[in-house]
C-alpha cells in the first residue's frame, strides 16, 4: 500500500531567499507526524507545497503514489486542509460553507450529511452552524474548517497550527478526533510551534529551521526530550 | 484641524498609496485616469463647439445639459457615498482596529469619511472635471479660473459626501434594525419623491418631445427655469460656472458651497462624535443571524460549477453593497426605457429611426462596459482568502473563472437583450435590424465579462472585500478602460456601414456591413479568448 506522503527533494525559494530546501520525508498511514520549527522556519510554505498551493523549484511530492506535479487534481483529492488562518466565506453560513466544498470534492448530499453528523461530537456544530459565518469566534471557523477538511475521509490531513484559537474543551476534542483519525489509518501532518503538542501527540517528529530539516525521528527517540532537540537543532 | 494634517489620515493615505499599488501598477493607473480624463475633456469640447454654432440656443442649451448632468452626478456621488459607507462605516475589519485604538470616534469617522468619500466620488469627478474644464476651453479662461473652478467641484462634491455619509447614520441611529430592507425603501422613495418632483414641480421637462421648430426649443429652454433646485448644490455649481463666464458675480455661489460643505462636514464630526461608536455597536448585534436567503441553494445536487454558481449568487444576494446598486442601476435603466418610450414618434422617420438604433446599440454596450467594472471585475478578488481552499480542492482553478463566466455572462445578456429589444420594440426597430442588433449586442456584452474576468484574474487583490473599493482601485480602472476602448472599436466599425446608409447609399452599406460583423465576431471571440486564457493561467500560477 502506497504512503500517504512522500517528499523528495523539495526546494522552494522566494526571491531567491530559500524558504525549504531539500527536505525529504514520509508519512504513514495511521500516523502523526509532527513537523515542528521555530516562526519562519518553512512550516506553513512545506504545507502549501503539500497541498499544491505553492509550485515547488525542485523535488517530488507523492500523495498516496500519486504524483502531485503530475496529477494535482487527483492527488488533491485525497488530501484533507486546514489551514492556518481560517478563511471561511462570511455571508455562506457554516452548512453552507461544508455543503460548498462538499460539492467541490463531488460528494453527494447524503454523504455530507453523514460527514457533518459523524463530525458533529468532535466539532459541536450548535445552533451557530446555521448562522452567517462573518459572526464567528476563531474557534467556531476552525472547527469548520475540521469539518471540510474531514468532509471526504482524506488519506492525508494536512493541519497547519492545528490548536489556534481553540478553548481547552474544543482542543480536548480536537485531539480525540485526531486519534480517532489515526486508528482508522489517516496519515496526519501536523505544523506546529508548540512543543507540549508535539510531545502529546506526535508519532514522529521533525524539526526545520532556516528551511531544512535538522532532526527526523520516531516517539521513543524523542520522547521527553523534544524540548532539547528543538533548542538544539534550531541552534539556541 | 484639516483631515489631511491629521497623523492617522496621514498614514493611511501613506498606506493606501505605498501599500497594494506597485510603482508600475500606480503609472499605469495614472496613465489610464488621465487618458479617461483627457478623452472626457476632447468629448465635451466637441460637443460644446458643436452646440455653440446654434446662436439661438447653444449657449442655453450647454448650460442646461450641465445644469442636469450636474444635478444627476450630485445623486450618483449621494447615493454611492450612502451605500459605500455602510461597508466602510460598519463592515470593515479597520474599524474594528480603529476602535480598539485610544482614538475619539470622531477621528475615527473623520478617516472613514475621507475614505468613503474618495472611493464613491472619484468616477464622477473623472466626468464633472472634465465636463466643466472644457467649458472654460471653449469660452476662453485663464488659471485663475481653472483654479476656482477646482475648488468649486471640491465643494460639490464633499457635500454630496457628507449628506451621503450623514444621512446613513441618522438613518441607523434611528432604525438601527431595518438594514437592508430600509436601503431599498429609501432608494425607491428616493426615486419615487424625484418623479414626483419633477411630474409636479417641472411638467414642461416632459414637453420637451413635443417641440419642433428651433425658436419654440429656444424659447423652451428659457423658459424651464433651474432643472433642480435653487437649493441643491449642483445648481450652485452651475450657477456659479454661468456667472463666472459672464462677468456676473459669483461669489454668493461659492460662498453657498463652501458654506454648506463646511457645515454638513461639521455636522457629521458632531453626530459622529455623539453617536458613530453607539452606532457601530448597535450595528455588530445584526451581523449575526439565522439565515433564510436561498438557505436550500447548496443543498441542490450541484456539480463543481453550479455550486461556485450557488454560492456566488447566495452570496451576492446577502450582501446590500451588491444588490442595492444594481438597484440604482436597474432603475436608471427603466428611467432610459421611459425616455425612449417618451421620444419614440419623434423617430418615425428611417433616418432617424437607424440613428437612435444605432444610438441605443451604443448605449447599451456603454452601459454594460461600466457595470462590467463595477459587478463582474472585482468576483475574482471577493474570493478573498477562501481563494486558498478553492485552490486547495481538487479541480482545475479554471472551473472557478468558468462559473463566473457562466454567472454574469447569463445575467448580462439576460438584462442587455432585455432593454434592447424593449428599446428597439418602442422605436418599432426594422425586424431585420432588430434581429442582428440582439446577436451583436450578446456577443459584445459577453467578450466585455470576459475582458472583466480576465483582468480580475491577471490584476486580482484578495486582501481587499469591497467591491466597490476594487472597482474603484488601478485593477478597475484597467479594467473599464479596456472595456471602453473595445466598445468604442465596434461603435467604430459598425459606424462606417451606418454612415453610408444615411447617405442613402444601401447598396454600400451592405457589403461593408457584413465585412464589419465579420470583423466584430472575430475581435470578439479572439479577445475573450485571449482574456479567458491569460486569465485562468495567471490564477493557476498565483501564489499564497
Amino acid at each position: 500500500m502506497n504512503k500517504p506522503l512522500v517528499i523528495q527533494g523539495l526546494t522552494k525559494s522566494f526571491n531567491n531567499k530559500p524558504a525549504v530546501v531539500d527536505l525529504s520525508l514520509e508519512v504513514e498511514s495511521g500516523e502523526i507526524f509532527v513537523l515542528l520549527g521555530p516562526n519562519g522556519a518553512g512550516k506553513t510554505t512545506t504545507i502549501k507545497l503539500i497541498n499544491g498551493l505553492l509550485a515547488p523549484d525542485k523535488g517530488r511530492i507523492l500523495i498516496g503514489g500519486i504524483d502531485l506535479l503530475e496529477k494535482p487534481e487527483l492527488a488533491k483529492a485525497r488530501i484533507g486542509l486546514v489551514p492556518d488562518i481560517p478563511f471561511l466565506y462570511e455571508n455562506l453560513t457554516g452548512r453552507e460553507f461544508l455543503y460548498l466544498i462538499g460539492r467541490l470534492r463531488r460528494l453527494e448530499e447524503g454523504a455530507i450529511e453523514q460527514g457533518i453528523e459523524t463530525l458533529n461530537p468532535y466539532l459541536d456544530f450548535g445552533d451557530w452552524f446555521d448562522y452567517r459565518c462573518g459572526g464567528y469566534s476563531h474557534g467556531m471557523r476552525q472547527r469548520i474548517m475540521f469539518a471540510q477538511a474531514l468532509l471526504h475521509k482524506p488519506e492525508l490531513l494536512l493541519i497547519d497550527e492545528p490548536m489556534v484559537g481553540l478553548d481547552p474543551r474544543a482542543m480536548l476534542k480536537i485531539k480525540k478526533l485526531l486519534r480517532v483519525l489515526k486508528r482508522d489509518g489517516v496519515g496526519i501532518f501536523i505544523s506546529t510551534h508548540l512543543i507540549p503538542l508535539a510531545e502529546e501527540l506526535a508519532d514522529r517528529l521533525a524539526v526545520i529551521d532556516h528551511g531544512r530539516l535538522k532532526y527526523c525521528g520516531n516517539r521513543p527517540d524523542f520522547s521527553g526530550r523534544i524540548e532539547t532537540i528543538f533548542l538544539n537543532a534550531t541552534g539556541d | 484641524m484639516p483631515p489631511v494634517i491629521d497623523p492617522l489620515i496621514n498614514s493611511y493615505l501613506k498606506r493606501t498609496s505605498q501599500g497594494r499599488f506597485s510603482s508600475i501598477k500606480r503609472i499605469s493607473f495614472i496613465f489610464v485616469v488621465l487618458t479617461f480624463l483627457s478623452g472626457a475633456g476632447i468629448f465635451f469640447f466637441k460637443v460644446y463647439n458643436y452646440l455653440l454654432t446654434f446662436n439661438l440656443f447653444g449657449q442655453s442649451l450647454i448650460f442646461r445639459i450641465m445644469e442636469n448632468l450636474l444635478l444627476i452626478f450630485f445623486f450618483m456621488i449621494l447615493f454611492s457615498n450612502f451605500l459605500t459607507a455602510m461597508t466602510t462605516y460598519f463592515r470593515s475589519p479597520e474599524v474594528e482596529l480603529l476602535f480598539s485604538l485610544p482614538l475619539r470616534p470622531e477621528r475615527v469617522l473623520r478617516l472613514r469619511f475621507l475614505e468613503t468619500g474618495l472611493y464613491a466620488s472619484w468616477a464622477s469627478l473623472t466626468v464633472v472635471i472634465p465636463m466643466l474644464l472644457s467649458y472654460g476651453v471653449v469660452i476662453g479662461f485663464g488659471m485663475d479660473e481653472a483654479v476656482l473652478i477646482l475648488i468649486a467641484v471640491l465643494l460639490y462634491t464633499g457635500i454630496g459626501a457628507a449628506l451621503g455619509s450623514l444621512l446613513l447614520l441618522i438613518l441607523l441611529k434611528l432604525f438601527p434594525g431595518l438594514g437592508n430592507r430600509f436601503s431599498i425603501a429609501a432608494i425607491i422613495l428616493g426615486g419615487i419623491l424625484a418623479y414626483l418632483y419633477f411630474w409636479f414641480g417641472k411638467p414642461q421637462l416632459f414637453r420637451v418631445f413635443e417641440l419642433s421648430t428651433e425658436l419654440e426649443l429656444a424659447r423652451f429652454i428659457e423658459d424651464l427655469g433651474e432643472i433642480g433646485s435653487i437649493y441643491l448644490p449642483s445648481n450652485w455649481l452651475a450657477f456659479f460656472i454661468q456667472r463666472l463666464f459672464s462677468s456676473q458675480s459669483w461669489l454668493i455661489y461659492l460662498a453657498l458651497l463652501f458654506f454648506t460643505g463646511l457645515a454638513l462636514y461639521l455636522i457629521l464630526i458632531e453626530f459622529g462624535q455623539r453617536f458613530y461608536r453607539e452606532i457601530w455597536l448597535k450595528q455588530r448585534e445584526f451581523v449575526t443571524g439565522r439565515v433564510k436567503t436561498f438557505s436550500r441553494l447548496l443543498g441542490q445536487n450541484l456539480g463543481r460549477t453550479m455550486a461556485i454558481v450557488a454560492k456566488d449568487i447566495i452570496i451576492f444576494f446577502r450582501n446590500p453593497t451588491q444588490w442595492v446598486q444594481l438597484l440604482i442601476f436597474s432603475i436608471l435603466m427603466l428611467i432610459y426605457i421611459f425616455s425612449i418610450y417618451r421620444s419614440r414618434f419623434l423617430f418615425s422617420s428611417p433616418f432617424w429611426k437607424a440613428v437612435i438604433g444605432f444610438a441605443n446599440f451604443a448605449y447599451v454596450a456603454f452601459l454594460f462596459a461600466t457595470l462590467g467594472v463595477r459587478f463582474i471585475y472585482p468576483s475574482i478578488s471577493t474570493e478573498g482568502r477562501c481563494f486558498l481552499l478553492m485552490k486547495a480542492m481538487p479541480m482545475r482553478i479554471r472551473t472557478l473563472l468558468f462559473a463566473k463566466l457562466i454567472i454574469y455572462a447569463t445575467a448580462a445578456i439576460i438584462i442587455g437583450e432585455l432593454l434592447m429589444l424593449t428599446t428597439s420594440l418602442i422605436l418599432s426597430a426594422d425586424p431585420g435590424i432588430l434581429r442582428i442588433s440582439l446577436v451583436v449586442i450578446g456577443i459584445a456584452i459577453f467578450t466585455i465579462v470576459a475582458i472583466n474576468l480576465g483582468i480580475g484574474c491577471i490584476i486580482p487583490d484578495f486582501a481587499e472585500t469591497n467591491p466597490s473599493k476594487l472597482a474603484a482601485g488601478g485593477g478597475g480602472v484597467i479594467a473599464g478602460l479596456a472595456c471602453l476602448a473595445y466598445t468604442f472599436l465596434i461603435i467604430a466599425l459598425f459606424a462606417r456601414p451606418l454612415f453610408f446608409y444615411l447617405r442613402g447609399n444601401p447598396a454600400q452599406a451592405r457589403p461593408l456591413f457584413l465585412i464589419s460583423l465579420l470583423i466584430f465576431i472575430l475581435l470578439s471571440f479572439s479577445i475573450s479568448l485571449l482574456a479567458i486564457k491569460i486569465g485562468s493561467r495567471r490564477l493557476a500560477g498565483t501564489e499564497f
